[in-house]
């Protein structure tokens, strides 16, 4: 009860912060989280005017990184429009939501000084269910093992309670990594198996952002659309490798993930090399650019040369 | 055919009598990630007690991809449809009534599907009425029933001790014939229980004001509707890949070599690539008119040539949407 009555505080003093914003023209809209349609369930919300801020709510279920919805919203018109101006935008985040943006900022697909970024006190998310009969009450394991559920560099700070930050030591990776490699082929072969080839993963990831992803291209065509093992793999494949050093491990894939797929166990297998190979954790390490945009004399070659060596 | 009754106890004995009378038969059971439609054997445990499967049953007559043709330098063959008398247990009428939609689709005087029609005229469809409908349900609010025979070939009603079953085609009269041994009389408690349930679940499927939708559409191709309800909008394929009426596909090629195959592979109205053309011009290059597209050709184009909404009311999309996108709230949008 305790609980959620700091919630629903957390929530006012939100909507006067969206409130003002919007009042005073500081941002055009506030993406944030309204109720959801169903039980224990919240979404995606964009607060155009002062009114709106009503809608906008805080609560163990906004659980989508909305920072996915930025790079588009920046995209310049196709055609010359001289009215165009660059939209500023307010969004709401948690402590993975933050380190997401201000990774795109990094990586220039989001211009800083059109952004406000409005850090919530963050105990932990409920994603919603993908079962028609059940609702889930388990935080997400991304917030269990999350490093940094607060962080610095934002714009607007909500006061309130936040999970302890754990400690990354990415035991379930070093148990996976253990195993002889038919295991984890095998494994990653029974995960991956499930993919309809959907795309949720990729769409709803922030760091996917690519104007035309490998997998739609058609000249040369990469990989096909087909939910066929070898095809299945190569998009997974191609897709994890752009995050290598990037990743946050918010779970954006996993929650999206209409089939259910066990992805955290290969992003955070990136996350973990990031951070023994190139001391990188994207986000919280205090890196000018993604470990693997830059090139050092003595940066670990091994994962090329012999895998199995650290 | 009047309906006939079968101890739950003797379920097994009913699918292994069908194993011989089919190559496959498939049916719902239990697994690492909940119900799927699985190969069954005679040692399978069917279970029932699931809302629906996850995956749309288009999926067994449509696959998701499928050689269609096979091509080398000297020219080209098209592949002969897969030829397998199939059985399938436990389809919630949802789906059975998504069947007889991909039925006007696929198969037509004129032009029609060989590798869907030879799957369908191959393949019988035994449903199970829904006795407890999910909160996301909403299939008699536009046209269907948890108890609607529609698609199907053979009714079942779970009664907990018994099954009812009823034909519903001229091959699931058939099939009851064949296995009559396996059936007895049902019991007039039985045939009560069944009106019972029937009413009841009725009642708990949830309401929507969807009658009017396909008029309601043809007054709103410009509305800044579309921009509202596809803001939020991620355009991943989660709605379409798991909807049982979304039909739509596209073609590619497999070259190894001096040949190769072509594939048909399930395409989906929401990816930015959608209707991309050659030159790089896409006439649906904003998410609203992707969502637009989807929207009216379930619940405007399927009216005019078609007669009906394509939508079987079974809330998948409103479950598996990673941006909770309700499909009833469009459609009440829509008609306000």
């Amino acid at each position: 009860m305790a609980r959620e009555h700091k919630m629903q505080n957390t929530e006012k003093k939100l909507r006067e912060t969206a409130k003002k914003l919007l009042a005073d023209h500081t941002v055009d809209c506030v993406i944030g989280f309204k109720d959801g349609s169903r039980p224990k369930s919240s979404r995606p919300f964009f607060a155009r005017n002062p009114q709106d801020v009503e809608k906008l709510v805080w609560n163990m279920y906004c659980a989508a990184n909305l920072a996915t919805f930025l790079p588009k919203l920046f995209e310049k018109p196709q055609r010359p429009n001289k009215d165009y101006k660059t939209p500023r935008i307010g969004i709401v985040v948690k402590g993975c939501d933050g380190r997401s943006v201000l990774g795109l900022v990094k990586e220039k697909q989001v211009p800083r000084e059109n952004i406000v970024i409005i850090g919530m006190p963050c105990t932990g998310m409920v994603p919603a269910s993908k079962n028609e009969k059940s609702s889930s009450e388990e935080i997400a394991r991304a917030c269990v093992e999350c490093v940094s559920p607060t962080i610095k560099g934002i714009d607007i700070v909500i006061d309130g309670e936040s999970r302890k930050p754990a400690r990354a030591d990415y035991a379930r990776i070093k148990k996976f990594e253990s195993k002889p490699a038919e295991e984890r082929w095998k494994l990653f072969v029974e995960e991956i198996s499930k993919c309809i080839r959907c795309n949720a993963c990729r769409e709803a990831c922030p760091n996917c952002y690519c104007k035309v992803c490998f997998a739609d291209q058609k000249k040369p065509a990469w990989v096909s659309p087909a939910n066929v093992l070898s095809e299945t793999v190569v998009f997974h494949l191609g897709r994890m490798f752009h995050q290598a050093g990037r990743c946050v491990e918010c779970d954006a894939c996993v929650n999206a993930c209409p089939m259910g797929i066990d992805l955290r166990l290969f992003t955070q297998k990136l996350a973990s090399d990031a951070k023994d190979l190139f001391g990188s954790v994207p986000g919280v390490t205090d890196d000018a650019v993604p470990a693997l945009n830059t090139f050092m004399q003595d940066d670990s070659e091994c994962f090329i040369t012999d895998p199995e060596e650290k | 055919m009047p309906s006939v009754a079968l101890d739950s106890k003797n379920l097994k004995s009913f699918v292994a009598s069908t194993l011989k009378q089919a190559e496959r038969v498939r049916g719902p059971v239990k697994d690492k990630t909940g119900t799927v439609l699985a190969d069954l054997s005679a040692k399978s445990e069917l279970a029932f007690d699931f809302a629906n499967f996850k995956l749309p049953i288009k999926r067994e007559f449509f696959p998701q991809c499928e050689v269609i043709s096979r091509f080398d330098a000297t020219g080209s063959r098209a592949e002969s449809p897969a030829d397998e008398a199939v059985v399938i247990f436990g389809v919630r009428p949802c789906d059975t009534l998504s069947l007889s939609f991909l039925d006007k689709v696929f198969v037509d005087e004129q032009y029609s599907d060989p590798y869907y029609q030879k799957r369908r005229d191959n393949t019988l469809v035994v449903s199970m009425a829904c006795n407890s409908p999910a909160a996301t349900c909403f299939c008699t609010s536009i046209g269907g029933s948890p108890n609607s025979t529609k698609g199907s070939d053979v009714m079942m009603f779970n009664l907990g001790n018994s099954f009812v079953l009823e034909s519903v085609s001229k091959k699931g009269e058939a099939f009851l014939k064949k296995n009559q041994k396996m059936f007895r009389d049902p019991t007039p408690k039985e045939l009560q229980k069944r009106k019972q349930q029937e009413e009841a679940a009725e009642k708990q499927v949830g309401k929507v004001n969807a009658s009017a939708t396909p008029a309601s559409l043809l007054k709103k191709n410009d509305s800044a509707l579309w921009d509202e309800i596809a803001e939020t909008c991620l355009s991943c394929g989660a709605c379409t890949f798991l909807c049982p009426t979304c039909h739509c596909f596209d073609f590619y090629d497999e070259k190894q070599g001096d040949g190769g195959t072509r594939v048909r592979v399930h395409d989906a109205c929401m990816f930015a690539t959608f209707t991309r053309e050659a030159s790089g011009h896409n006439p649906r290059g904003l998410k609203r008119d992707r969502m637009r597209q989807r929207i009216m050709h379930k619940f405007s184009y399927a009216a005019e040539n078609f007669n009906e909404m394509f939508c079987v009311g079974c809330g998948r999309c409103i479950v598996n949407c990673p941006s909770n996108i309700d499909i009833r709230e469009t459609i009440t949008k829509v008609n306000a």
